[in-house]
């Protein structure tokens, strides 16, 4: 456990009355909801809390039908999520989207920001960007080291397995140098051997100065790395604050034995 | 019709002559030397007001010498065959045109055959100056306008809905859906009228011929489309797929049925009974009335019966469907039936009209069912039914405006400029942005 | 049967300006569908307002030809704009009915008796492009080897074709091997990850859209360079399916792919029409007894569906391809 959530409440992310609704169904309705600069922060709940719906609507994937978000004291509500990205807010998927018929290395590369050689009107002159994708090249070498994926920096991502394109996904969102990480659902489907080495790159991010939130619905593992645990159910924030706190509060347990009674059903 | 009476009219219709020429335009000769003759050609259509102008002649001629003429036929058709490339005198002979009725140009004096392929010719005719055919005012003529897109926008709504089950219930933009309606028509017409064959009433003859574009689509899912999901093949592929079979489909007809128009036994042209301000043949109505009653009978099949409950659901999730035990692979099959069989009931009814049965007829279609079913929102049967009116009055009425050369386009803008405002279409339900 | 001839008609067709103005439209397809993953069933759009911008230029405005092919190119690119703009942002299947619907639109358009005064309607426009042809730098005469020779106008318009398939070939090689080319192709497999990684995926899509447009309408421009000659005709939504059967037969994402699928295209369909009318005079396996010689040209659409079906179900990944980077198999 570490001792960051004693910090001084610094808020990056602050979210106010964010509605998003589907044919009239309500799928989300937070009110309130602040996120703490390095901090590791959990968003848990049952399926169909809305969880993932936030995520998309607060990284710019899905609108909102209502409410405001203020990102690094930025209000960046509705912003595409292209510039919400550059803005330093940087997501991955609960379905991998590696990018499979890249190279490893190439998705690598794709993350670094400001390129001027992604401009049409100087790419074709490689002298003009060739020190700059050099050095790109060799943060990318030094992420993929650290995530254990050198080896494998030629080949296709389709070849990696599930786990590693995990890997290959936060890699590649660090190349964006965020300040905020958005995982949706990062230990989903990835083997147990490889969760605990997930859990620990998620600790280093933090470490490093960054914030993280992240999805996930099991319990077990929010407890253990996370600083602050934030619980949806049915759209709405039912709980926030320190992991044990969550975990004993009563609503907490209707919403997630609810669901077990359902399923029993 | 605007402006004092004068009936602005046409031309070589460029969606009938032009398509006619089946894009052979760039078949260039300079770098041809086979020794085959030449098919250049020049031809057009002669209508005012949308009625066809029949036994005015035309002749071709180069220099001094006439080198071919036609006399245009009972839809106001005529196409006369050239020597080659180069550059012609086409003339109408205006003595020959009914009276009332003068061409603007009578003549086009130096007119270029560049290629040897069928090329189209405009004159013109306009008719005289105190009335219309039939002397309709101008509510009348919008009146009139209006009930014909109607009919025509039940039977786009017809083929729509085929192409849009298909396509909801596969992922498959089917680009040879036209290719669906010409073959029930051709069917149709081949056992209404071949002398060899049996020559049934025109009733059991398009039900052969939904028959048989039942079959065939069966054949294609069976034979092609299945074999090509289960080897994985995307969407994308499978599009490229379709538009070589509609090349491939549409040419074989081309080489079997040759290009001329045909027109099925009975009521091929049927005198115009007056209803109020309305002039349409019986026919007509009764086209409309087949065409509601089976867009009725296929909504509430849809929304009432197990397997429409089973197709709308593949359409909405396909691997949940799946997974929940409805046969995907059975029910896609039956969409294919069912859209032939639509497809080829739209072909006849189409082929009931002024344009006849045509080797190309379900391409020329294409585009207008594909902007139904987009203006629906693709994939939603009802928003095709719907989308069909619309782009069917809208691009007859349109005409009340506009140059009826521009008809078709009218059709397209509009399928624009409704995806400028509502991407979903009509009836579709917003998605998620991006 | 003359075989050498039904051979040598082959590949002067391949060599030819026919197989140059489908590879240059073929390039610019490469770049929307094959390395931006766009359906763009409108080339013939593109090509249309090429050709009618740079005609229109000189005839009406009497512009000088070189700024004409300017305006051309202008116009180009100003309608892929049109179309990207309400398209691009979604899914897939929009563009390419988009597109289509709006190739045949200007079609039409042009066609119309209202315009006639302009676009000349049904009868086009000609004359153009005499200052193209009156600076030839090639003597009067035939050129060539053996039977494949082209006179001094056809190969001066053919060279200067191939060398715009060439130069147009070089800057996307240049474009795809730069970060913008890792950009486009991304865009290809997720636009949703390269969004995520702050890159304005809409803007990239409408470049890609751009420059493919635009070499579609030099493309355009040759065509009707060629002819000396415009008319509504000439861009039939044909012209759009061949290109793709040419990038196909070629390969996808590959930068020859375009041009060597042109070439083979071409050959494959002349040597067919050469071969059946050759069998047809000469009664060659009693195919004089089936085939009525004016539906030759009929049976080369008869056969280029076939090709385009058979490539794709058995070989999307063309000549060059490799089957692991194409879009048309496994998605």
């Amino acid at each position: 456990m570490s001792n960051s959530s004693d910090a001084v409440p610094d808020p990056i992310l602050v979210v106010e009355s964010v509605v998003r609704r589907f044919d009239g169904l309500v799928a989300v309705s937070v009110d309130h909801l602040a996120v703490h600069r390095h901090t590791i922060t959990a968003l848990i709940g049952p399926n169909g809390a809305g969880k993932t719906t936030l995520f998309n609507v607060l990284t710019g994937f899905d609108r909102a039908d209502a409410g405001s978000w203020k990102f690094d004291g930025v209000d960046v509500s509705g912003w595409p999520a292209y510039r919400l990205a550059r803005q330093g807010m940087v997501r991955t998927f609960q379905l991998t989207k590696a990018l499979a018929g890249l190279t490893v290395l190439d998705n690598m590369l794709l993350g670094a920001s400001g390129q001027s050689g992604e401009r049409i009107v100087v790419a074709p002159f490689r002298f003009r960007w060739r020190a700059e994708e050099r050095a790109t090249h060799e943060r990318a070498l030094a992420l993929l080291d650290d995530f254990g994926l050198s080896a494998r920096q030629r080949d296709l991502a389709a070849t990696l397995s599930g786990g590693q394109r995990k890997l290959l996904e936060m890699a590649r969102a660090l190349m964006v140098e965020p300040k905020l990480v958005m995982l949706d659902e990062p230990m989903a489907g990835v083997n147990p051997a490889l969760v605990q080495s997930l859990l620990h790159h998620v600790q280093r991010l933090r470490d490093e100065g960054r914030t993280v939130v992240f999805v996930e619905h099991d319990m077990d593992v929010v407890m253990s790395i996370s600083d602050r645990v934030v619980c949806m159910a049915e759209g709405r924030v039912i709980a926030d604050g320190t992991p044990e706190e969550v975990v004993d509060n009563q609503a907490v347990v209707d919403a997630y034995l609810g669901q077990r009674h359902a399923r029993a059903r | 019709m605007p402006k004092a009476g004068r009936v602005v009219v046409v031309f070589g219709l460029a969606s009938i002559s032009a398509l006619l020429s089946g894009g052979r335009a760039h078949a260039v000769t300079t770098t041809t030397t086979t020794s085959t003759a030449s098919a250049a050609s020049i031809g057009g259509m002669l209508t005012v007001d949308n009625h066809p102008v029949p036994g005015v002649r035309v002749t071709a001629s180069r220099g001094a010498a006439e080198v071919g003429h036609a006399v245009s036929d009972r839809r106001g058709a005529w196409r006369i065959g050239v020597p080659g490339p180069g550059t012609y005198k086409v003339a109408l002979d205006v003595s020959t045109l009914p009276s009332g009725v003068r061409a603007e140009r009578p003549e086009l004096a130096e007119y270029r055959v560049f290629g040897s392929f069928a090329q189209s010719a405009g004159f013109t005719l306009s008719a005289g100056q105190s009335k219309a055919p039939g002397g309709q005012s101008r509510l009348d003529v919008f009146l009139n306008l209006f009930v014909s897109g109607i009919r025509f926008g039940l039977i786009v709504g017809l083929c729509a809905v085929g192409l849009s089950l298909i396509y909801g219930t596969t992922g498959l933009v089917n680009f040879a859906h036209g290719e669906l309606v010409t073959f029930g028509a051709l069917i149709a017409w081949l056992v209404n009228t071949m002398s060899s064959g049996p020559k049934l009433p025109l009733v059991l003859a398009a039900i052969i011929g939904m028959i048989a574009t039942g079959l065939l689509g069966a054949t294609l899912e069976l034979g092609l489309w299945r074999p090509m999901v289960r080897r994985r093949s995307g969407a994308s592929g499978r599009m490229l797929v379709s538009i070589g079979l509609a090349l491939f489909l549409r040419y074989i007809y081309e080489v079997i049925f040759k290009g001329a128009p045909r027109s099925f036994r009975q009521y091929a042209a049927p005198s115009p009974v007056k209803l109020g301000p309305l002039q349409s043949p019986v026919r007509d109505y009764v086209i409309m009335a087949i065409c509601l009653a089976t867009l009725l009978v296929v909504g509430t099949m849809l929304r009432r019966t197990r397997l429409g409950t089973a197709i709308r659901a593949v359409s909405d999730e396909r691997d949940l469907s799946s997974a929940s035990g409805i046969n995907v692979e059975g029910v896609t099959l039956l969409v294919w039936i069912s859209g032939g069989m639509l497809a080829a009931l739209g072909g006849v009814m189409l082929g009931m009209g002024s344009q006849g049965v045509q080797w190309n007829m379900g391409f020329r279609l294409l585009l207008t069912i594909f902007a139904a079913v987009v203006l629906g929102g693709l994939g939603n049967p009802y928003g095709a039914m719907a989308g069909g009116l619309v782009v069917g009055v809208a691009s007859q009425v349109g005409t009340y405006w506009l140059p009826s050369d521009l008809q078709f386009a009218i059709a397209l803008v509009i399928l624009i400029l409704v995806l400028l405002a509502r991407p979903q279409g009509i009836l579709g339900v917003r998605e998620r942005i991006g | 049967m003359n075989w050498t001839g039904i051979l040598s008609d082959g590949v002067r067709a391949g060599l030819g300006i026919n197989a140059a103005i489908y590879a240059l439209a073929a390039v610019g397809l490469n770049v929307q569908f094959g390395y931006a993953g766009l359906w763009n069933f409108g080339q013939a759009g593109f090509l249309l307002v090429g050709g009618y911008g740079t005609a229109i230029a000189v005839s009406s405005w009497g512009l000088w030809l070189p700024w004409a092919v300017l305006v051309g190119i202008a116009a180009s690119i100003l309608l892929g704009l049109l179309l990207g703009v309400p398209t691009l942002r979604l899914r897939g299947d929009y563009l390419a009915i988009v597109t289509i619907a709006a190739a045949e639109i200007l079609r039409i358009v042009v066609n119309s008796t209202k315009v006639q005064s302009v676009t000349g309607g049904p009868q086009g426009i000609g004359g153009f492009a005499n200052w193209f042809f009156d600076h030839n730098p090639i003597a009067r005469g035939r050129y060539g080897f053996g039977t494949i020779t082209y006179d001094q106008r056809q190969l001066w318009v053919t060279l200067v074709t191939w060398v715009l398939v060439a130069l147009a070939s070089v800057l996307v090689a240049l474009l795809v091997h730069s970060p913008w080319g890792r950009v486009v192709r991304a865009i290809r497999e997720d636009e949703d990850a390269v969004r995520s990684l702050g890159k304005n995926v809409y803007s990239y899509k409408m470049q890609a859209l751009l420059l493919g447009g635009a070499i579609g309408g030099v493309a355009g421009i040759m065509l009707v360079f060629d002819q000396q000659f415009i008319q509504p005709d000439l861009f039939q939504s044909a012209i759009t399916f061949y290109a793709f059967a040419a990038l196909i037969l070629g390969g996808t994402a590959r930068i020859l792919g375009p041009i060597l699928g042109a070439i083979a295209f071409w050959f494959l369909v002349e040597g067919a029409d050469s071969f059946l009318g050759n069998a047809v005079d000469h009664n060659f396996l009693g195919v004089g007894h089936l085939v009525d010689p004016t539906q030759i040209g009929t049976f080369r659409f008869v056969l280029v569906g076939l090709v385009i079906m058979l490539l794709v179900i058995f070989r999307p990944q063309g000549f060059l391809g490799s089957r692991q980077e194409v879009m048309l198999g496994e998605q």
